[in-house]
């Protein structure tokens, strides 16, 4: 509602004030205002519309079937200031009206035997009163009382008293959105401890799988702890199990119940050899957990390298993707409900039997359909689709790594976790020496895909971290020059990002469409004075071994090569 | 004032986050300079900026100049690991004040 809103004229009552109107006036007041000064003027306000001697705000304190509790003052006005005075909770007329939450209208206070008199110091004599509770959705706050009508008849009307309980509404209200604000400073407190929380639950997830060729996952928690997980587990025999699974809910609760998934599943995935009833298996332990209301979707499945033959389960999780070596998708919808909600018909989950045979199965939180792109449109399965596509070339555990950062938006927050999981049905082909090929867009949102990728690149061919590092940051200032100088901030051009291991060190070719360069002007400048700009060149040389301009292939711009040391001299391999 | 941006007893606070390159460092930028427009002394938190580029840098080293010129106190705190790399390797961290 807006200051100047117009009450509809069937409830203008020429013989009494406009309460509709102000009751806006106070929403717009609550809005705007600390609760404590708009509450006092809000009681003015009250009065000054009943025509009433004094009003005041009684806040409960303390749980009401509470025998300590206290109704107690927090704002007056009027000839006597009550504030601070404090009455147990089934105490006068307004104890009455908070227990039996019913507006109340006394017309004369000595007809009244819940009337409480005031002290004799009270300046004057309380003849009337009306009292208003306050609550909302059942919760019980306090009450507003009015007292005493300045008119000549001294007495409230029924319709004040319906006015009074409207009023009250609009502070109810008010109340409870300070508490809200309250309760969000509690919470950025809390969010240290889900930190260190977060911590011990990284620890539980299983090692970087980087080792493990045919099954790879990622987890991006989206606020510290993560109500998504997804497991690994090689079993004896050659097979490996695999799971993934969002709880319901976010923070700590989610974050608890998805660390006991993962354990029974952890325990039981050893012995039982048929998804469909580990599956049941889990469900029925977690059942037991699960706090009313939540509930858990989770796909588990069998693979074997040998015969390329995979089993999963699906409760009311995501549609598993399979690619096939032709690239085309098929997804399989659940057919049962998530686990926590009912048990499944003839207490197992239905089995999805295929052969992988050169393709690969995703499996995938719903933080990754419903990501959202730069326009606020969600990704999809369709969207998902065309990013694994367009990193398709990449092996598994580069792929994931790709997406996730694709997935994740620039420098805001995820909305929610981001749980990947790729059953790969053949070893990645590794060409002689070449680590990675990847063609990105010259665009300056590519740049921490670029760094991600080439970070995990880098890191898995041994290169100490501290290395890679400057590794990364050399390639990322190469790319800026060329976003910026090459491409002059167009951003439809493209850059192909090539690594190669030769012997002890690392090279990343980096080819774009740009003019070429002449190799004179890029010298890095001498950093006597402090001037922005200029830098990037002078990083390149500085964090690299070598930085060397090779000759393009035929129809590209620039060929660029950085090469480093996985290690230090000296230092074993 | 932006919410990464407030006042202390001792001036402008500019609390930065995450990663600082060619896409997120011209918000950066606006941010300490209109920081550093409020005409009091300029402390940039940097303790929760997990990567940092020259691009950030140039921000950082282009808020600073105006401050210079205005008379203004500029520093930079919580200065960590990567941060700090960037910062000697391009002998910055002898310009800054660093607190």
């Amino acid at each position: 509602m807006s200051a100047g809103t117009v009450a509809p004229a069937a409830r203008a009552d020429p013989a009494g004030p406009d309460y509709f109107a102000l009751f806006a006036e106070l929403i717009e007041d609550f809005a705007r205002q600390d609760i404590g000064v708009s509450m006092v003027a809000a009681l003015r306000k009250i009065a000054a519309a009943m025509d009433a001697e004094s009003a005041s705000l009684f806040l409960l304190e303390g749980a009401p079937d509470d025998p300590q509790a206290r109704l107690v003052c927090r704002a007056c006005v009027g000839p006597s200031d009550i504030t601070g005075a404090a009455l147990p909770v089934g105490s006068g007329i307004v104890g009455r009206a908070v227990q039996t939450n019913e507006p109340q209208l006394v017309a004369d206070t000595r007809q009244d035997p819940d009337f409480v008199p005031p002290s004799p110091q009270m300046q004057y004599s309380v003849r009337s009163i009306l009292c208003a509770p306050l609550s909302v959705r059942g919760e019980r706050l306090g009450a507003v009382e009015v007292i005493n009508r300045r008119n000549g008849e001294q007495l409230f009307n029924e319709r004040d008293c319906e006015a009074l309980a409207t009023l009250a509404n609009a502070a109810a209200l008010a109340l409870v959105n300070a508490r809200l604000t309250r309760d969000q400073v509690e919470q950025a407190r809390t969010r240290r401890e889900l930190e260190l929380a977060a911590s011990v639950q990284r620890n539980l997830l299983p090692p970087d799988t980087a080792g493990q060729d045919y099954v790879q996952g990622i987890n991006l928690p989206a606020r510290g702890v993560s109500g998504d997980f997804y497991d690994v587990l090689p079993l004896p025999g050659g097979r490996i199990a695999f799971a993934l699974a969002d709880v319901s809910g976010k923070g700590m609760n989610a974050a608890l119940v998805a660390v006991k998934a993962a354990t029974l599943f952890h325990s039981y995935a050893k012995e039982m050899r048929k998804p469909g009833k580990l599956l049941a298996r889990i469900g029925t332990e977690l059942r037991e957990t699960l706090h009313r209301g939540m509930f858990v979707t989770m796909v588990v499945g069998l693979y074997d390298p040998r015969s390329h033959r995979l089993r999963f389960s699906n409760a009311g999780h995501e549609p598993p993707l399979w690619r096939d070596r032709e690239g085309r998708y098929h997804a399989y919808p659940a057919q049962e409900p998530p686990l926590g909600i009912v048990a499944p018909a003839g207490g197992v989950y239905p089995e999805v039997e295929l052969q992988l045979d050169g393709g690969a199965l995703y499996l995938y939180s719903d933080g990754c359909t419903e990501a959202r792109d730069a326009e606020g449109r969600m990704l999809g399965q369709a969207g998902l689709q065309e990013l694994i596509d367009r990193y398709a070339g990449l092996d598994s555990a580069a792929r994931l790594q790709a997406v996730a950062a694709a997935l994740a938006p620039e420098g805001a927050e995820l909305r929610d976790d981001i749980t990947l999981l790729v059953v790969e049905g053949r070893r990645p082909r590794r060409a002689r020496g070449l680590l990675l090929r990847q063609e990105f867009a010259a665009d300056p949102g590519q740049l921490k895909v670029i760094r991600r990728l080439l970070a995990e690149t880098a890191q898995r061919a041994g290169m100490e971290a501290e290395a890679a590092g400057e590794l990364v940051l050399a390639v990322d200032e190469a790319c800026q020059n060329i976003i910026r100088h090459g491409y002059h901030g167009r951003h439809d051009g493209r850059i192909e990002m090539c690594v190669r291991r030769d012997a002890e060190q690392l090279t990343v070719e980096l080819v774009d469409d740009a003019p070429p360069v002449k190799p004179e002007e890029c010298h890095g400048r001498s950093l006597d004075e402090p001037r922005p700009g200029g830098l990037g060149t002078y990083f390149m040389s500085a964090l690299t071994d070598r930085v060397r301009y090779l000759r393009p292939p035929p129809g590209a711009g620039n060929r660029l090569a950085l090469s480093k040391r996985l290690h230090r001299r000296g230092e074993p391999s | 004032m932006n919410p990464g941006t407030h006042q202390t007893g001792d001036g402008v606070s500019v609390v930065l986050r995450g990663e600082i390159d060619l896409e997120t460092s011209p918000a950066a930028r606006e941010q300490l300079l209109a920081a550093v427009a409020q005409g009091q002394a300029v402390t940039v938190d940097l303790g929760e900026v997990s990567y940092m580029d020259s691009s950030g840098l140039a921000s950082l080293l282009e808020a600073y100049l105006k401050a210079r010129d205005a008379g203004l106190d500029f520093r930079l705190t919580r200065v960590g690991g990567s941060v700090q790399k960037v910062l000697a390797l391009s002998k910055l961290d002898k310009v800054f004040t660093i607190v």
